[in-house]
């Protein structure tokens, strides 16, 4: 069974295929909604900017294909930016709509503390709020690659499985709701408790 | 890059920190033509004050002992502690960090020598420390003697250090009389450390603790600190007498008849049987040269004898097409017992070290790209 | 709680893993088994003084094959289509050099397509005297007289996410970073700062933790990059309560 990537040209697709390949796991690129025909399983990775990306996405039509398969069970995990526009929208560069797959929204990390240095970048520990079989066999406080401005917020606690602080500040770093699961920072560049998060994500049985 | 040869000796520019000039010759052969116009009298004159400096301290100081003698028991050491003590009248105190694998030939001169009527002190730090660490610099970094190097160093400076002793005497500066990058002008004749850590070493010592390994047990191998050496004057013999290592051999043999050379005749890799002759780590040591930059201990003797007008160019390429790059075999088991590995890791080691800009692999051999 | 980093440093000259020194190519570097898995970041930088960009790809492409950190780039990087070059051959972050003096329009293409966080920006100091520093550009070539908090600033307003304060003077000299400047200056800096330039030993890396705010710590010493001394140089850190990834 293939995951799917989605690629839409937006930075390192290079390190997430080398990461999955590395775990064995088949994956197929997405570049368009064609290319989404009969994936089980979607990983949503993105850099850069919120509204350039959102941009693209609706430019292929892509945003409604994520929509229908994830109204299709079928799982999709969103990563850093990717992760971000499952959110209903963002205060990057004002206002901009998100996927709105999740409640929430997306705003500078200085809005929880107007003190923290940015971006927030490097490796940072994640706290478990809740178990979740994404983070199976990763110890609690375990230490992931984060490199980002701006975070999630305002969205129903029950979705929050992980929590990160920096500066004595907390922000939500990773999320499941029902079959759409998200994480602030990079598993692909996260060594082995990335990979193995990844594996986690590709090992997970539908819901 | 472009791989050439010296056209003087038989170096290749793979060599760490050797430099070409736009006439293709090395900066060892340049530094060996510069030694032709030296003022040797003149050197002498400034080795003959210093000696009498040392000696008018004498009365002042806390040792009994006019200088340090890094001394390894071969033959240019030997030529220094020979010629300070018999020639110039100083009481030196040879100081040698051990072999890691002492051999027969090595022992028996370093024998012979202290027999003339020496003081000598062998540091022989803890063999486990030491096969460790030869061992993981071998696998790393493809040269088993790194630590071995930083102890050369330390060692007799913090004896002279420790005893009191003012002067050490090494034999000669590597950096330009082999080819290397001098840091500064006055490096040819003082030890300049940097040169040291950045050239030779490359690490600190103190960097290596590991899980086996503690801060205390690498100790022996610990430069001083740089405060403490302010009051050493640390010189190179071979900057006030013109420097030949052929002519120090055959000095010594001259004083010490019963100084013994290679007992096999021949060493491997190489047509001489006098240079560097007390670790048995050698052989393999030489041979990572030549796996990693494509000379061998056969290119290095006939380079240095070329430039002292010992042997022509043409016949060093004789010799360097007959045994550079000989495989080291004849000590190979008493190398793999120290270093605790088997013959299979050994070789999948220097292979791993092989340089894939001189390398060219076909099937199961190894062809080098590099021919002078 | 965000943890201090040690990034490795490979500088490449002409293709070939060298050693700088006053950031010239010094001596090529033996090929030592470069260990990828207990180091935080991995910066590739060219500093050959003809770029052959498709030659540096290719090494790039090698690394980030087998790379499971981030991977930052860079080297005379010209313009948004080198950007984009590197990124799709496998860097997650790009370090530009001196073109930003000549050209501070490049910053905001970048930021704009790639965000802030995917640029380190070096900003190249020489010490002068005891007590003033000059920043350097065209590979620590030219002095200029430009202020160097003014230049942070106006870069972290352009879009830069992070500025590597690189130490010409102390480049290759193993014998410490420049504490004084590096905190002074660390201070003042509203985004995060690494710092390049004279780690020798493990206290080098210990005291820029302690006595400044800089938060990634790099080391272009070859020997540093081995799997041994990284989790030797970590091991020394989190002894001295340094919060490090081990």
């Amino acid at each position: 069974m293939k995951i799917g990537l989605i690629d839409l040209n937006t930075g390192n697709m290079g390190s997430l295929v080398s990461a999955m390949k590395k775990l064995n796991v088949d994956v197929k690129i997405c570049k368009s909604k064609e290319d989404m025909i009969g994936i089980k399983k979607l990983i949503l990775p993105g850099v850069g900017a919120f509204k350039d990306f959102m941009k693209k996405i609706k430019t292929k039509n892509v945003d409604k294909e994520i929509k229908k398969l994830s109204m299709e069970n079928v799982s999709i995990l969103g990563v850093c930016l990717g992760f971000q526009i499952l959110f209903d929208q963002s205060m990057e560069h004002g206002f901009t709509q998100g996927l709105s797959m999740v409640t929430g929204k997306v705003d500078s990390l200085t809005t929880i503390n107007k003190k923290l240095k940015i971006p927030h970048v490097g490796w940072n520990s994640c706290k478990y709020d809740k178990k979740n079989p994404l983070f199976d066999g990763i110890s609690d406080y375990s230490d992931f690659y984060f490199t980002h401005s701006y975070c999630v917020k305002e969205h129903d606690k029950k979705i929050r499985i992980a929590i990160t602080e920096y500066d004595g500040s907390n922000f939500t770093s990773a999320i499941a709701s029902k079959n759409v699961y998200g994480v602030q920072f990079h598993p692909e560049k996260s060594q082995f408790n990335g990979l193995r998060l990844l594996k986690n994500f590709s090992e997970l049985s539908q819901c | 890059m472009i791989i050439k040869f010296c056209k003087t000796c038989l170096m290749p520019n793979t060599r760490p920190r050797i430099v070409f000039n736009k006439d293709d010759e090395c900066n060892a052969c340049l530094n060996s033509k510069k030694k032709k116009k030296i003022n040797w009298i003149n050197r002498k004159k400034q080795f003959l004050k210093i000696i009498e400096d040392i000696k008018k301290k004498r009365r002042n100081n806390k040792s009994k002992y006019d200088c340090v003698v890094p001394w390894s028991g071969g033959k240019d050491s030997t030529s220094i502690a020979l010629k300070l003590k018999f020639e110039y009248g100083l009481n030196p105190l040879l100081v040698t960090f051990s072999p890691l694998i002492l051999n027969e030939c090595g022992q028996f001169n370093r024998q012979a020598v202290i027999d003339l009527g020496f003081d000598a002190i062998l540091i022989r730090p803890n063999n486990k420390v030491a096969s460790a660490l030869s061992k993981r610099f071998f696998i790393e970094r493809g040269n088993p003697k790194i630590a071995w190097d930083a102890g050369i160093n330390s060692a007799p400076v913090n004896i002279a250090l420790n005893y009191g002793i003012n002067t050490i005497f090494y034999a000669e500066h590597g950096e330009s009389e082999y080819g290397g990058l001098v840091l500064n002008k006055d490096s040819e004749k003082k030890r300049d450390l940097r040169e040291v850590i950045e050239h030779c070493i490359g690490d600190y010592p103190e960097n290596w603790q590991s899980g086996s390994i503690t801060k205390q047990d690498l100790a022996p191998y610990m430069y001083p600190k740089e405060k403490d050496l302010k009051k050493l004057n640390i010189f190179y013999f071979a900057y006030f007498f013109k420097w030949s290592m052929y002519e120090n051999y055959l000095y010594v043999k001259k004083k010490m008849p019963e100084f013994k050379t290679n007992p096999f005749g021949r060493t491997e890799g190489t047509f001489t049987d006098f240079d560097s002759l007390d670790d048995k780590i050698d052989d393999l040591y030489y041979y990572m040269q030549y796996i990693k930059f494509g000379f061998g201990r056969c290119s290095r003797d006939a380079s240095r004898l070329i430039n002292s007008g010992h042997l022509t160019r043409k016949k060093g390429i004789k010799y360097l097409k007959k045994y550079d790059g000989e495989y080291p075999s004849r000590n190979k088991e008493d190398v793999l017992n120290f270093l605790k590995m088997s013959a299979f890791d050994m070789d999948t080691i220097i292979n791993k070290h092989r340089n894939d800009e001189i390398w060219q692999q076909k099937r199961n051999n190894w062809r080098l790209k590099l021919k002078i | 709680m965000l943890k201090k980093r040690v990034i490795i440093t490979l500088t490449f000259n002409n293709g070939v893993l060298f050693r700088t020194k006053n950031f010239n190519p010094d001596y090529r570097y033996t090929k030592n088994f470069i260990d990828l898995w207990s180091i935080d970041e991995l910066m590739i930088i060219d500093v050959s003084k003809r770029k052959n960009f498709k030659k540096f790809q290719n090494i790039i492409k090698d690394f980030s094959r087998n790379c499971f950190v981030p991977i930052t780039v860079g080297g005379g990087i010209k313009d948004i289509d080198q950007v984009n070059q590197c990124f799709n051959n496998g860097a997650d972050k790009i370090l530009l050099g001196s073109e930003s003096i000549k050209n501070p329009k490049l910053i905001s293409l970048v930021s704009k397509k790639f965000g802030n966080q995917s640029i380190i920006q070096s900003v190249d100091f020489k010490k002068i005297d005891n007590k003033s520093y000059k920043i350097m550009c065209q590979s620590g070539k030219r002095l200029t007289n430009i202020d160097i908090i003014k230049l942070c600033n106006s870069y972290i307003n352009k879009g830069v996410g992070e500025i590597l304060l690189n130490d010409v003077s102390n480049d290759g000299s193993l014998l410490g970073y420049d504490l004084k400047f590096l905190k002074k200056i660390s201070k003042k800096i509203k985004c995060p700062t690494l710092a390049l330039g004279g780690a020798g030993k493990w206290e080098h890396i210990l005291e820029i933790f302690k006595k400044t705010k800089i938060q990634a710590a790099c080391t272009q010493n070859i020997y540093h990059f081995t799997e041994e001394s990284i989790l030797s140089a970590k091991r020394f850190l989190k002894k001295n309560n340094i919060d490090i990834r081990v």
